[in-house]
């Protein structure tokens, strides 16, 4: 795989991107909702922009933090500058810890962005929202009761919840014993590698470190890439 | 939107048809259709005469039928209005929850696709940060206070 590489320029829209495997689903659901929206501002909106507007006023809208943001992300015009599949973090290599590159496998996928081990497990919070999919990810389930709302509860659960491998035909994952909830095995690895567990612990405790955190670090990911951003008031 | 943009326009050249054929006067014509702003002022006096006011009734029929095909919300300096946006998007989010995760996790594979290297200093400090985007076919170096030193481009 290419050591370089990058996005940020509304390529996901490409119909080569979406049939990553890692966006199953999302070219007849979010790219569909804001292709409306596109269409009423015209090409004065790129889809980088409004892509990345949509994910901080989401979380904002769920109860989550005001995150900045800026503007003035410049599209890809066609999908030559779509990215290989494949760079996205595998959700699982069986039982979680059971292959001793999981934790490295995480910190290979987010160093390589630029990512440090805080930022890792603060990112990892936004699983309190939504759930997976069979028709989609293959993994089935929420991780948490309240998946349309941003909070710290996803790292509660990790601490708290007793969790057990499922016993089914699909892919490899954990459900707490109301049988639930579930996590994927790079979620458990959070609480298995000491260091990212110090920030599972931190962040359980104290919300309102991880909402400061998380929207740092959701930032950061929206703004890879770019160059000559403008901090844009958009709330 | 659409209706409401050509029902805007006929009103303003109604006006202005009124006006380009009235007696002589200072005139000053400013209308706002939906967040565009046309602003214009006309000094009729005896130089310009019915000519002038009939230039200027050409010059604001031009404006107005451009006003139909511009973006709706877009202002007058070309900006989008990202509060808009910003709010068309809750809008989506407050009429069904279920697809603010799906908003949240578009964007998060969107960008998980970038990689930055890094410049350690002797003491294995981080001291640069390089990012090269092979589709812009830039490269830029950051400081570790996140300062930009150096952004080059083919």
């Amino acid at each position: 795989m290419s050591k370089d590489g990058g996005s940020g320029q509304g390529t996901i829209r490409f119909k080569e991107e979406l049939a990553h495997g890692g966006n199953a689903g999302l070219g007849s659901t979010a790219v569909v909702w804001l292709e409306k929206i596109k269409k009423k501002y015209g090409d004065a909106l790129s889809y980088a922009d409004l892509y990345t507007l949509g994910g901080v006023v989401a979380i904002k809208e769920l109860g989550g933090p005001t995150i900045g943001w800026s503007s003035g992300r410049v599209d890809a015009l066609d999908a030559s500058a779509v990215t290989p599949d494949g760079r996205l973090p595998n959700a699982d290599s069986g039982e979680a810890g059971s292959d001793p590159s999981d934790a490295a496998h995480l910190r290979t996928i987010f160093n390589r962005m630029g990512f440090n081990d805080q930022e890792i497990v603060a990112l990892s919070g936004a699983h309190a929202l939504g759930r997976c999919h069979t028709t989609a990810s293959g993994y089935d389930g929420p991780w948490t009761p309240t998946p349309t709302m941003f909070n710290n509860l996803y790292f509660s659960l990790l601490n708290t919840a007793s969790w057990t491998k499922r016993e089914w035909k699909g892919p490899y994952q954990y459900e707490d014993g109301g049988k639930t909830l579930m996590m994927l095995p790079t979620d458990l690895v959070l609480i298995q590698d000491s260091k990212f567990k110090k920030y599972v612990n931190i962040y359980a405790k104290n919300s309102g470190k991880f909402f400061k955190d998380f929207a740092k670090a959701f930032q950061k990911l929206e703004e890879l890439g770019t160059v000559g951003l403008v901090a844009t008031e958009w709330a | 939107m659409m209706l409401t943009k050509v029902l805007s326009c006929l009103v303003l050249l109604s006006g202005q048809s009124a006006y380009a054929f009235a007696p002589s006067r200072t005139t000053t014509a400013k209308t706002t259709t939906a967040g565009s702003a046309l602003y214009s002022t006309t000094k009729s006096n005896d130089e310009n005469g019915v000519d002038g006011r009939r230039a200027f009734l050409s010059t604001s029929t031009v404006a107005c039928l451009a006003c139909l095909f511009k973006p709706t919300m877009v202002n007058a300096n070309g900006d989008v209005d990202y509060k808009a946006v910003a709010a068309d998007i809750a809008d989506i989010i407050k009429k069904n929850p279920d697809k603010g995760p799906t908003l949240v996790r578009l964007v998060s594979t969107d960008h998980v696709f970038y990689v930055s290297r890094f410049v350690y200093d002797i003491d294995s400090r981080r001291i640069y940060n390089t990012q090269y985007n092979p589709y812009l076919m830039s490269f830029t170096l950051v400081d570790r206070h996140g300062i930009v030193l150096v952004h080059m481009t083919k």
